[in-house]
């Protein structure tokens, strides 16, 4: 693991410190720029790095320092109630003898103030069901440093490509109450892949893809004069309560996840229109444990995943671009019957069969399409116009009792940006956006006899449900200052909010970034 | 092309829909054996048998029929299984309950034997016990309140109490004891004895004792105000002699009967008796003779030792745990306490008491004895010395 660590930041820098020697006219200068590179790069955007080879994204470096706050009552409970973040960002692409290369680091600190029903999780938002909630009121610190590249390899035999596709992820989290956790976790992904080219237009892709996961937490107490109770959750609301803290206390638990797939890839190249189909399948198996000397079956998260994103670029310049994306994933929680083996020479617990006992499914539909008008070389677009449409169905299932959480809903948003030029140096982006989320249903119902009257039951899951089945509008706004300060390098300002508010309920949820950074 | 994208779709959805394994409730059966009851014991007609999962805690209660019990639709798992009725005959009351310990059961139909025996319920139950303590980290005022829940009076000169161990303090190793049929007996590491020359100390129908850790009022200023209790009437408490602890409470000796710590296998000397804050297995028990304080059994593997209690000497046992995380490894053997129960957690000021069978006509309590702490116990907070109103033994000349 530390080889790929290394090799991976060493790649990283490469593709953000190189000096390439490319069309000055075509130098990213200002975030419209920059905007642009990315998002009309379709196999960038794909899972499928070799195909960078037949359209690579423009050289840039960028760095900047981000300043992040979200606040309001609006979000799901693990979510806090105030979050800041301070975030380094720093990626780069270049092409270099034939050679395409793109990397990126980031470190990001962040706060979190007045999160609930979370002992187990960096991440806030799992979906696993096997973790461990708190009915404490509690503050997290986290840190994370995130760092990966793309490579592709030049055209071999004038018609193939290699390329290949890692990250690393380094994460702590430190929750700052009673009952306390350190959790410390890694993410680290590999995705060989190929392109060929069929003709003058069309191009196919292959991808492999390996993502290895694991998370250790270890709960513990400040105050020894309280062990505190927690939830071992098994899924909506069925759990049995531990304690944290004293002879007998919960040990460390252990998620250790391996995911397995791959992806096919079909792209048109035309003069005046571009279309990239990318449909990938992956199988995820996350193991829960507790106590790694004598290892206790919590259960198993086993995921599989179907994604299909299909992009295109046309009109004149290709400054349409119309993107549909298709998101599945179908989760089985399997829960363990085990029996502790207390004969002295043996001493560890003994499965003797599982049982699938819950069925998390989320699907997640997405219709987007943007045009660009105005668009000049060194300056980038004028007016930029887009429209988003969500679809998203959360269905959740505990066989028996048989337990429900079910949240339907749909989200269209529009949104337009103009890009003002003060000067050829100066350039001003102000955006606005608006959208509107439609509940199309939801309901939670909880089939079991015990702890019916528990804050998971009571609280925890009606407020996911809420926020899940909320109708709310959204709106938001962008600014971004880019001033050019030499030769390649540009300065730029960056502010970003964004605010919900929902029909039904007097609570909201504001979020603003702020950015300095440097294009060069 | 296309058709080669469509195919890879087809088979991505197939995969991703095909059928799991997907759990299925099963009904199962125990047979009841009444084999072990004594002659001239009646038999019940039916028995209240519960199924209780030991990883979810989720009980299922079924009554038998034709000595079978039935639990239809149980998830499969491993379950504890307890078979309780009672009767009554020659004026004795007798508690007919056995159970089943970790049985996986896994198939449809399964049927186990569950073997019960019949025991005179006891004269002597334990009626409260307090051993959580209190914020912070106090837990000089743990007590055991014994009861006379016969209608006889008895004695309680030379009676034993210990906690009985069968783990390691964390439970993650269940120990193995290098003895012959270790099965017949339960284990401890430190026994105290009350005193007495055997008609010393009377408890009479409806009368408690209070075996106090240390018999002082535990709620004044210098002690701890949060304390729930003044133990100061208590009739015993676990002291030898007056001592000092690290922190400088000198732990005086009241007037309370002294007791004597006539076992210690620790390997050193604590000079008062702390049971553990999240629970144990309490057991009292009159010996048949004169306790040995050496020549310990020794748990394989380890250098623990302990002094072996035949399982016929014991005459009540209540087992307290952690949380229901701890339900799989259960210490005391079923025969002798086939539940357990748990407080909210430690330093929590809750006490479990027994709760009631029934009031005599002359307003005697007959309290609950299965042989089952999970049916017996109640969570109280907070303590309550002789709670509904338990009389105190004439001989207690101290308490206010």
């Amino acid at each position: 693991m530390k080889k790929l660590t290394l090799c991976t930041l060493i790649l990283s820098f490469c593709a953000i410190s190189a000096e390439a020697q490319t069309d000055v006219d075509s130098d990213i200068v200002n975030t419209a720029l920059q905007q642009m590179n990315v998002e009309q790069t379709l196999w960038f955007n794909s899972t499928n790095s070799a195909g960078m080879v037949f359209g690579p994204l423009k050289r840039y470096n960028t760095v900047s320092l981000d300043g992040e706050m979200a606040k309001g009552d609006f979000k799901p409970s693990r979510l806090g109630t105030k979050e800041s973040a301070v975030i380094f960002n720093t990626s780069g692409a270049l092409q270099y003898n034939g050679f395409s290369l793109w990397g990126y680091f980031k470190f990001d600190n962040n706060f979190t103030e007045g999160a609930k029903y979370n002992v187990s999780f960096y991440d806030q938002q799992s979906r696993n069901p096997y973790s461990l909630a708190d009915f404490a009121v509690s503050d997290w610190k986290r840190q994370s440093y995130d760092m990966g590249f793309k490579l592709a390899t030049p055209l071999l035999w004038d018609k193939m490509s290699f390329g290949i596709d890692m990250s690393y992820a380094s994460k702590v989290g430190a929750k700052q109450m009673d009952p306390r956790t350190e959790t410390y976790r890694y993410d680290a992904k590999i995705r060989p892949s190929a392109a060929i080219s069929l003709g003058r237009n069309s191009r196919v892709g292959m991808t492999l893809s390996y993502e290895r996961y694991f998370e250790r937490n270890d709960p513990s107490v400040q105050n020894y004069a309280v062990n505190p109770r927690v939830a071992i959750m098994r899924g909506l609301g069925f759990y049995s309560l531990g304690t944290v803290g004293g002879n007998t206390g919960l040990e460390e638990f252990l998620y250790s996840g391996n995911r397995y797939g791959g992806s096919l890839q079909y792209a048109i190249d035309k003069a005046d229109f571009e279309m990239l189909a990318d449909i990938s399948f992956d199988m995820e198996t996350i193991d829960v444990t507790q106590n790694p000397t004598t290892p206790q079956m919590m259960g198993t998260a086993s995921t599989t995943y179907i994604d299909a994103h299909i992009q295109a670029l046309f009109g004149e310049q290709k400054n349409q671009k119309l993107s549909v994306r298709f998101d599945m994933s179908n989760t089985d929680g399997i829960e363990y019957v085990q029996t502790f083996n207390s004969d002295p020479k043996v001493q560890k617990w003994i499965t003797n069969s599982t049982n699938t006992m819950s069925n998390y499914s989320l699907i997640e539909a997405t219709l987007a399409y943007d045009i660009m008008t105005g668009i000049k070389a060194g300056k980038g677009y004028s007016w930029m116009f887009g429209a988003m449409a969500n679809f998203r169905m959360q269905s959740d299932i505990y066989y028996i009792p048989q337990s429900i959480f079910d949240a339907t809903g749909a989200y269209a948003e529009l949104n337009a940006t103009k890009n003002i030029a003060f000067s050829s140096k100066t350039f001003l982006l102000i955006g606005v956006n608006g959208g509107y989320r439609y509940s199309l249903g939801g309901q939670y119902l909880y089939a079991g006899t015990t702890n019916v009257d528990s804050d998971i039951i009571k609280d925890f899951y009606p407020k996911e449900l809420e926020c899940l089945t909320a109708d709310y509008v959204s709106a938001g706004a962008n600014v971004a200052l880019s001033i050019k300060t030499g030769k390649r390098t540009s300065l730029y300002l960056k502010a970003d909010g964004r605010y919900l508010k929902p029909m039904a309920t007097d609570t909201n949820r504001l979020t603003v970034r702020l950015s300095i950074g440097c294009l060069f | 092309m296309k058709k080669v994208i469509w195919a890879c779709i087809v088979v991505a959805m197939a995969l991703a829909s095909c059928a799991k394994d997907v759990v299925k409730t099963i009904s199962v059966s125990v047979n009841i054996s009444e084999a072990k009851i004594e002659e001239g014991v009646p038999t019940p007609e039916a028995y209240e048998v519960v199924f209780t999962n030991v990883a979810t805690n989720q009980a299922t209660t079924v009554t038998s029929e034709n000595g079978v019990a039935t639990a239809p639709q149980i998830i499969p798992g491993v379950y504890n299984v307890s078979a309780t009725a009672s009767a009554t005959a020659d004026g004795f009351s007798y508690n007919i309950a056995g159970s089943l310990s970790s049985v996986n059961f896994a198939t449809e139909g399964q049927v186990e034997t569950l073997e019960v025996q019949a025991v005179k319920s006891s004269a002597l139950v334990f009626k409260e016990i307090y051993f959580s303590g209190v914020p912070d980290y106090y837990f000089r005022d743990q007590f055991y309140e014994v009861y006379n829940n016969s209608d006889q009076t008895v004695y309680v000169d030379k009676m034993c109490i210990c906690e009985s161990v069968f783990a390691t303090y964390d439970v993650s190793q269940i120990y193995s004891w290098e003895i012959e049929n270790p099965e017949k007996y339960i284990f401890a590491q430190t026994i105290w004895q009350l005193p007495g020359n055997g008609t010393e100390y009377p408890v009479k129908p409806g009368e408690s004792i209070i075996i106090a850790q240390w018999g002082t009022n535990h709620q004044i200023a210098t002690l701890n105000p949060n304390s729930p209790v003044d133990l100061s009437g208590s009739e015993f408490e676990a002291i030898e002699a007056e001592s000092t602890l690290w922190n400088g409470i000198v732990i005086t000796d009241g007037s309370a009967k002294n007791m004597a710590k006539v076992v210690n296998a620790l390997g050193y000397d604590v000079p008062q008796w702390l049971t553990t804050v999240s629970g144990s297995r309490y057991v009292i028990f009159f010996p048949e003779g004169e306790l040995k304080n050496s020549d310990f059994i020794v748990a394989e593997g380890t250098s623990t030792q302990a002094r072996e209690i035949p399982m016929e000497w014991v005459v009540d046992a209540v087992e307290a745990i952690a949380d229901e995380t701890c339900v799989s490894k259960k210490g005391l053997p079923t025969v002798l306490d086939s539940g357990y129960i748990w407080v909210s957690g430690s330093y929590s000021g809750e006490s479990i008491s027994r709760k009631i069978s029934e009031t005599k006509d002359d307003g005697r309590v007959v309290y609950q004895d299965t042989n089952n702490t999970t049916n017996d116990f109640e969570v109280q907070k907070p303590p309550v010395i002789r709670r509904n109103n338990a009389g105190v033994p004439s001989w207690n000349t101290w308490i206010k």
